[in-house]
């Protein structure tokens, strides 16, 4: 209406509504747009245009564009992502976040950071930051510059964490009643195929990357994070691995988990591949969700820096 | 229905058949999918009473199918002499009201468990719609080559079967066949019953289309898309984005209405997936896959 009301004036503006991964089916925005079409007198219609823009790309345009309009959809989408208003983050949260980024900076033998790094990383204000940074102590080391950093691992923080993962990652099983599971494998490579740079590998597979010897036969279950920084799209690129997907009932042993990351910071790794993983947190966090002890306990020990010669 | 093994059955209609002719038949249907998929296990049967034998190009379908039915009915084989419409015509009889050519093995008893007879069809003259019926002169009497519209699909690039000269259906192109067929659930119900039950006939295709689904068993069913696209531009150069756009029409309502879906289970469980039958969600999967993957995918294409 507002677009409308917009275009509707004397200087013949355009109107072009933008939806950016709309979770509303494309028939039900068609049935929207033939309403909006019978209210308004037809030179205003002719001013309004409406994008889909589903998966990263603009998948339908209705109404007329110029050259220029479409050229600048993929900029206008962009913009609005990186300014879009964050869902509200409770500050309970931040003390999970704040473990997380330092046991990556950890792991990566990452230079030491300070709290206005820490609050960027994390997404968080710096009171908030300070807080969480209290509750760690035992296990930081705080320089004179006042950056701090991991000592030692932290398992009495590191097990709270893994005893709330499940709700801290937003984690979502997904389970197909076929009988006939496709092999992570095969989900992976369909996943590479989108080209998603939002999307990091986690769980058994991001561990093996990570570890290559890990001590594990076969593949349970792919694990993916999705970072909800970049907008992300909901789920519905699930469809595209396999349609036969669908929400994991109680009980029911998932062939997907979809965890989700808020922070601005993903620290996901590219490799040449195409492959984008997620980082070693997550990865141990997985290994403990699908309770495989000892290889979580593997994987720690190697990527632990006192581990190493 | 009879219990049959498709490679067997196959071997069988191949040898009773003239040489000269073989190169004319594709098998359809049932026996044709379960051959594609059982025919390395002999142990696996599939459930069918009828051995379905289109004659192609329809140019020579008339003479190839009265030199079968001729060589068959020299050897003894039976006319199928149950049910409606079985009595031969003649040159007045109007040519929808002619039997179709329906021949069990000979010394087989129609009424036994086991017994199976071929029919011959054929394919449209032309891409133009509906069910229609050739005549098809012999001896005997008059009788007529039905076919209907999509049925050119299922003659595509058809598959050898090994070493016995015929060919058979590709399962993918049966399936596409049965989904343009029935971009609707009709309310018209066989008239053989289906284990006790009158099925309404879009469920037992569409339940086919579920069925090849399922043991095709792949991890990604677009190339389908690909292949469905070149047979529909090869038999409908006109209309083939509009087919296309419909084809999952069917199989959406299928998935939409419960009392249809557990009906082309039905199917499934005493027919083709008879040797391993799946539970109602495993073929809501299957359908979901394929619409999905390939379904999805044509109708993209047929956007493009």
């Amino acid at each position: 209406m507002d677009i409308a009301r917009y275009s509707g004036g004397p200087r013949e503006r355009r109107g072009i509504l933008v939806l950016d991964e709309p979770k509303v089916s494309e028939s039900r925005l068609f049935e929207e747009w033939e309403g909006i079409r019978g209210i308004f007198r037809p030179e205003i219609v002719a001013r309004l245009a409406m994008v889909i823009h589903r998966e990263g790309k603009t998948d339908q345009i209705i109404g007329e564009m110029s050259a220029q309009e479409r050229e600048s959809v993929e900029a206008v989408v962009e913009h609005s992502r990186l300014n879009l208003i964050r869902p509200t983050r409770r500050p309970s949260e931040a003390f999970f976040d704040v473990l997380r980024i330092l046991l990556v900076h950890w792991f990566r033998k990452s230079c030491p950071l300070t709290s206005k790094e820490l609050g960027e990383q994390a997404g968080f204000s710096y009171p908030t930051i300070s807080a969480a940074l209290e509750k760690l102590e035992p296990w930081l080391t705080r320089h004179s510059d006042r950056r701090v950093e991991l000592r030692s691992f932290p398992k009495d923080a590191w097990f709270k964490l893994v005893a709330q993962s499940e709700k801290v990652r937003s984690s979502q099983g997904y389970a197909d009643r076929s009988g006939r599971p496709r092999p992570p494998e095969i989900l992976l490579g369909r996943l590479q195929e989108l080209g998603r740079d939002d999307i990091g590998v986690s769980g058994v597979l991001g561990a093996r990357h990570y570890l290559p010897g890990l001590d594990l036969i076969g593949t349970p279950r792919l694990d993916l994070v999705v970072h909800a920084k970049q907008g992300g799209g909901g789920n519905e690129f699930l469809r595209r691995l396999d349609p036969a997907l669908k929400p994991a009932e109680r009980g029911e042993v998932p062939q997907v988990m979809i965890h989700t990351l808020h922070r601005p910071a993903s620290f996901f790794q590219t490799q040449d591949t195409g492959t984008i993983w997620a980082d070693e947190v997550e990865c141990l966090l997985d290994l403990h969700e699908m309770r495989l002890e000892s290889q979580a306990l593997e994987f720690a020990e190697h990527l632990s820096p006192k581990a190493k010669p | 229905m009879s219990q049959v093994t498709p490679s067997k059955v196959l071997s069988e209609v191949s040898a009773a058949i003239p040489a000269a002719c073989r190169a004319n038949i594709i098998i359809i249907g049932s026996l044709a999918a379960g051959y594609h998929f059982f025919s390395q296990d002999e142990s696996k049967a599939i459930r069918t009473k009828d051995v379905d034998c289109v004659l192609e190009p329809f140019h020579a379908a008339v003479g190839a199918g009265q030199s079968i039915a001729r060589q068959l009915l020299d050897a003894h084989w039976q006319r199928r002499t149950a049910g409606d419409h079985q009595i031969p015509g003649n040159a007045e009889t109007p040519v929808d009201q002619l039997p179709a050519v329906r021949l069990y093995p000979p010394g087989v008893d129609p009424e036994s468990e086991d017994a199976w007879f071929i029919e011959l069809l054929t394919v449209p003259e032309s891409a133009e719609g509906g069910k229609k019926w050739t005549r098809l002169p012999l001896a005997e009497g008059h009788f007529g080559l039905p076919t209907f519209r999509f049925r050119s699909i299922t003659a595509c690039d058809p598959l050898p079967a090994a070493g016995l000269g015929i060919r058979y259906a590709r399962p993918e192109m049966m399936a596409l066949a049965n989904l343009l067929e029935h971009s609707e659930i009709k309310p018209d119900r066989m008239s053989g019953l289906i284990e006790g039950r009158a099925i309404k006939r879009s469920n037992k295709d569409l339940g086919r289309v579920l069925a090849i689904t399922t043991l095709a068993d792949l991890d990604d069913y677009r190339p389908w898309a690909g292949t469905w696209q070149k047979a529909l531009e090869t038999c409908f150069p006109q209309e083939w984005r509009e087919l296309a756009l419909k084809s999952g029409a069917g199989l959406r309502a299928l998935l939409a209405s419960q009392a249809d879906l557990e009906e082309a289970h039905h199917t499934c469980i005493n027919g083709l997936l008879n040797s391993q039958p799946p539970t109602v969600d495993a073929l809501i999967a299957a359908a979901e896959r394929l619409l999905g993957d390939a379904i999805e995918r044509l109708e993209a294409l047929a956007k493009v």
